[in-house]
């Protein structure tokens, strides 16, 4: 498996284990009818610092095991692959702004506006980086 | 941008001078193993400047390494 696309994997494992455990967090307090925000901004804050944290221990962790496979620059393909996924996620993300902007005309609690747009950035995310990684599979 | 209508010679090539490995071959033209594994498939039709590059490394003409059945 090539470096980026082990790359990718990482990410996107980091983001499924650590914006999912926020995400249940928020989701539960939810249904519990809680929508004070400001018990979850430690969360938050320590859910993005441990993302960073995990996929650049990661990255270097295989970096340091592929290091020729690391240290290439980016080729014509992988550049396409790039543009196709970021391209895609592009849509992902304006749809889910969209659909949040018309959440706000029902009234409901900054919390859960604010939530559901780090969701839809969070998504969007996953989106292209699962795009990415089809599109690596599959040769281009 | 891939398409089966071109089709190409880039594994015959590469046994013919000295049974090239993909890697040999990426390293000479400045991409990677994977993306010469794709472009040998008919996955991806490299650019212009990269097909030349392969055919300049064979010593052959464009139209030896990459063939348009239309």
């Amino acid at each position: 498996m090539p470096f980026r696309e082990k790359s990718a994997w990482i990410s996107l494992l980091a983001y499924l284990g650590i914006y999912g455990f926020y995400f249940a967090k928020v989701g539960a307090a939810l249904m519990r009818g809680d929508t004070d925000g400001t018990p979850f901004l430690g969360l938050f804050a320590q859910s993005v610092v441990m993302f960073v944290l995990v996929t650049i221990v990661f990255t270097v962790v295989i970096a340091v095991l592929s290091p020729r496979d690391a240290q290439a620059p980016t080729d014509e393909r992988e550049k396409l692959i790039a543009l196709k996924a970021s391209s895609a996620s592009g849509y992902v993300l304006a749809s889910g702004v969209v659909l949040t902007i018309g959440v706000i005309f029902f009234g409901v609690k900054e919390f859960l506006v604010i939530n559901l747009l780090f969701f839809v950035l969070v998504l969007s995310e996953m989106f292209r980086i699962v795009t990415q990684i089809v599109l690596y599979r599959r040769g281009a | 941008m891939s398409g089966e209508q071109i089709r190409n010679d880039i594994r015959r090539l590469r046994f013919e001078h000295n049974e090239m490995t993909q890697q040999q071959l990426a390293e000479k033209i400045g991409v990677t193993r994977q993306t010469v594994n794709a472009i040998e498939q008919g996955k991806y039709s490299p650019s212009l400047e990269a097909a030349f590059r392969i055919a300049a490394v064979f010593g052959v003409p464009l139209e030896r390494v990459f063939q348009y059945h239309p």
